[in-house]
């Protein structure tokens, strides 16, 4: 039987009999697929699966027919278009097999997020995942379940919108509990004015943004500074220390210093006025008998100052009062800590994107915030993602220069007026080399939408391949998660688009998400 | 298109002869393309279909690089209608026909065609506007519209579509959710208060009911139970329009011709694909229309749903008998539209693969045997 190839316009139903005829006994149909979810025990790929498929997308440029995916513990071993040899269970797989799309702008989050309508900027969406259990969050696996029989294998997971920051998003898999599992880079999500927001998170611009990022380089500052303060501190207290040993040893010195005068005064004083010789006599001795303590140095220079008493104390300048000062016998004062500048969580995680440790995910619409966006990210260097993009293709130019990349939502309410549609954005972008992904926009009915909409940009006349590729190799390298998805390679995660039509644009025929 | 066809098409439709059209697949009843079958076509009318076919003298034939598909068909709308298709002071109004608030010179009618929509079955509102009555419970004749060419397939000043049967059906309205509206100073406030109105106005005569059936809007199992109670007892076959919450009473519809609206962007939401999925496995046979309360959707929305539906249920038979053979019967057409088989109009849309492949284009488009449309040629990818 000749397999048609790929290139051929005709939706073709495949012929059944012919592939048994073709096998050998050994490959086995795979059953099909259960009305629920089976039992992630049933799902797991357990030892060496050999697949094999009329054909294979391996990339968006490469197929090869047939195909044969050699799928160990979870993950591809090999793709290639013959036989391997070795043990493994055969699997037939009927219609052609392909990479799962990844979602590059999912809802696939907890109800309670998606509620959530002020997220701190410290909310991390991957931390508020379930665990990843059988029964964890049912509501939430069932939408999970659905978008993968669409044939999705990952999405990203953003946060409740309704703030300028929004927190982490985070990329995330779908486990065989049918739960989404974090994984790949985090991001910093922004929301701007522009974006589909309502109430006084619309009112926000991406000038507020410019000036969240100008208050993070101030606290860098003022961290640096203090950093420098604290240094010198550190020096101002060692040299205080020893400045203080030396008055505590200066003071000592004039302390036995007084106690030796003391002592040489003493003789005359009691010769004069008190009991003699016998050393019995009274000196200068205070009523009832007691002897007045001897003086020591401190005492005696105040009491010579008295006597002598230096001139009041004009007003003098700090340096010339300061040198005076030193010169009195007194105590060093102890430096002052400097004080270290307010801690702000907020404003780390944007020094984190500063530093490169973080992209910036930005949902922003209108072309006046996307240019604002560029600006500010040439001027600190940052990731940039644009989400949304309404207006984005009025900037292509310079998205591309920029290498910043568009995740276009297929489905979007609202988004931007009616007549500039998905395809005159997508083929603009695509003109001028912007690297774009196409995605659901956060809503259950994007996935559905999502395959269908995709063909239709092919309708339009986008190239098939570059479709195919926003729907796969470009978001998975946007979020992070190019080793494991979006490519049939080794090392990938098994997990597939499996569709018996021409294309998985074509609805006429069956397609659902396959995970061996 | 061949060149041949080109002087063909010029041709008067009457004094035309019979083609032979030879695309590369036809889409038949099964909702398969079949490769290697060809179509005799004279007038407006299929004569036959198969791997083989008579070859009348004179008879062209055409080679057409694309698969042929039925036209699609809107089984109810408001395309067209200047305003609304209403008499809102009475809420019985057998006489008004959908026909007469039609304007023919919507720019519309022609991106529907170049969606590939060779008939739009144009309906009465089924709510009143004004408040005064809540439902038009008689609320007139449905009309079946034929888009029409133009430019250089038609003559210049010609309307963008012709209507091909002014009084399809006569059509019922029991939406429970309209009664007793907030404005509604008269008009039933309750189903059996429309049950009345309804029974006095069948019992008083509706003209060729029993010849042409009804379409009957319904939003609840009472309203189904009840109108399934009128029809036998006025002997009239009932077309359903379902509308609100389907999946709340879509058992009642078991094993009937129902019309369902097609979803816009925010509607494709898990419960409404189950609905889908139970309404199919409960045998329900359904047609797609596009009338809804804030005007006509975009012109892919039939196809967009048909595909969206074929991708719910894994049935792409049923997903195109939704917009072709179902909706043609949901209009009293089932036997002339919506199907490739011999004795059929020549209601035909070339595409560049199968009509629910999502990458596939409209070519052209020929109604009643004579191509209205040609889409810019593209080289194909």
């Amino acid at each position: 039987m000749v397999w048609p190839t790929p290139s051929r316009h005709l939706s073709v139903s495949l012929r059944a009999g012919a592939f048994a005829a073709l096998a050998a006994a050994s490959w086995q149909r795979p059953q099909e697929p259960p009305a629920a979810p089976p039992a992630p025990a049933a799902r797991a790929a357990s030892g060496r699966v050999i697949l094999r498929a009329d054909a294979a997308w391996v990339d968006p440029q490469t197929r090869i027919s047939p195909a044969y995916i050699v799928v160990a513990d979870g993950r591809i071993e090999s793709v290639q278009s013959t036989e391997p040899r070795g043990p493994g269970k055969r699997v037939e797989v009927r219609g052609t097999l392909a990479p799962a799309i990844v979602d590059a702008w999912s809802g696939l989050v907890p109800e309670d997020l998606l509620q959530d309508g002020h997220p701190t900027a410290l909310h991390r969406v991957g931390d508020a995942l379930p665990v990843d259990s059988p029964g964890a969050d049912p509501e939430l696996a069932a939408r999970v379940a659905a978008a993968f029989q669409a044939g999705i294998g990952a999405a990203w997971l953003s946060g409740g919108a309704g703030i300028l920051q929004r927190g982490l998003g985070t990329p995330a898999r779908f486990s065989g509990s049918d739960l989404p599992v974090a994984t790949g880079f985090e991001a910093l999500e922004v929301s701007l004015g522009s974006a589909r927001l309502s109430g006084p998170a619309a009112l926000l611009d991406a000038e507020k943004l410019a000036e969240l990022f100008e208050s993070a380089e101030a606290l860098r500052d003022a961290r640096e500074e203090y950093k420098e303060k604290l240094e010198q501190y550190r020096k101002d207290l060692e040299e205080y220390q020893k400045k203080l040993d030396e008055y505590a040893r200066k003071k000592q010195e004039q302390e036995e210093k007084g106690k030796e005068e003391e002592k040489k005064e003493k003789p005359a004083g009691e010769k004069q006025g008190g009991p003699q010789g016998g050393g019995g006599g009274r000196s200068a001795m205070e009523p009832g008998g007691q002897t007045a303590p001897p003086e020591d140095g401190w005492q005696r220079g105040q009491r010579r100052a008295q006597e002598g008493g230096p001139p009041p104390q004009e007003a003098k300048p700090d340096e010339a009062r300061k040198k005076e000062e030193e010169k009195k016998e007194g105590p060093p004062k102890r430096p002052a800590r400097p004080k270290e500048p307010d801690r702000n969580p907020a404003l780390d995680l944007v020094l984190r994107v500063m530093d490169r440790e973080l992209a910036v995910r930005a949902d922003a619409n209108s072309a006046a915030d996307i240019e604002k966006l560029l600006a500010l990210r040439e001027r600190y260097g940052f990731d940039l993602v644009i989400a949304g993009g309404d207006e984005a293709h009025l900037l292509a130019e310079r998205l591309a220069d920029a290498e910043v990349p568009v995740v276009l939502p297929v489905s979007a309410p609202g988004s931007g007026p009616p007549e500039v549609r998905l395809a005159q954005r997508y083929q603009e972008l695509r003109r001028a080399g912007v690297r774009v992904a196409l995605a659901s926009g956060g809503s259950d009915a994007g996935a559905v939408l999502l395959l269908l909409r995709a063909g239709e940009l092919v309708a339009a006349g986008s190239d098939p391949e570059d479709v195919w590729a926003s729907l796969t190799s470009v978001p998975a390298e946007i979020l992070g998660v190019e080793a494991g998805l979006g490519r049939l390679r080794p090392g990938a995660d098994a997990v597939f688009l499996s569709f018996e039509g021409r294309s998985p644009f074509d609805a006429s025929a069956p397609s659902r998400g396959f995970r061996p | 298109m061949h060149p041949l066809a080109v002087l063909a098409l010029l041709a008067p439709l009457q004094e035309r002869a019979a083609f032979i059209l030879e695309p590369d697949a036809v889409v038949l009843e099964d909702g398969k393309a079949q490769p290697g079958l060809l179509v005799l076509v004279k007038r407006d009318r299929i004569l036959a279909v198969g791997p083989s076919v008579p070859q009348p003298a004179g008879a062209e034939r055409w080679r057409l690089e694309g698969v042929l598909a039925p036209g699609f068909v809107d089984a109810f709308s408001s395309l067209g209608v200047a305003g609304r298709a209403e008499e809102n002071t009475r809420t019985l109004t057998p006489q008004l026909r959908a026909a007469e608030t039609l304007d023919l010179a919507d720019p519309r009618w022609r991106r529907w065609l170049a969606a590939g929509v060779t008939a739009v079955h144009v309906v009465p509102e089924p709510v009143n506007s004004g408040g005064l009555w809540s439902v038009n419970v008689v609320a007139g004749w449905a009309a079946l519209v034929e888009p029409a060419g133009s430019g250089a397939f038609a003559g210049p000043g010609a309307p963008l579509a012709q209507v091909a049967d002014p009084l399809t059906r006569q059509a019922f309205s029991l939406l429970e959710a309209a009664f007793g509206g907030r404005n509604t100073r008269a008009g039933p406030t309750s189903l059996p208060g429309a049950l009345e109105l309804l029974d006095g106005a069948l019992l008083a005569g509706v003209p060729e009911l029993a010849q042409r059936g009804a379409l009957v809007f319904v939003d609840s199992a009472a309203a189904v139970r009840a109108a399934r109670s009128a029809a036998q007892k006025h002997r009239f076959a009932p077309a359903w329009i379902a509308r609100g919450d389907v999946g709340s009473y879509g058992a009642e519809l078991s094993g009937e011709l129902v019309g369902l609206p097609v979803l816009d962007e925010a509607s494709y939401e898990p419960r409404a694909l189950e609905t889908w999925r139970r309404l199919r496995a409960a045998g329900v046979r359904i047609a797609f229309g596009s009338h809804r309360e804030e005007g006509p959707p975009p012109p892919q929305a039939l196809r967009t749903t048909a595909m969206a539906f074929a991708r719910a249920t894994g049935d792409a038979r049923a997903a195109l008998e939704a917009v072709t053979a179902n909706a043609a019967a949901i209009a009293g057409q089932g036997r002339d539209r919506g199907r490739i088989a011999a004795g059929a109009r020549a209601d035909l849309v070339l595409w560049s693969a199968h009509p629910l492949d999502a990458s596939a284009r409209v070519k052209s488009v020929m109604i009643g045997g004579r191509t209205v449309f040609r889409a810019a040629p593209r080289e194909d990818p």
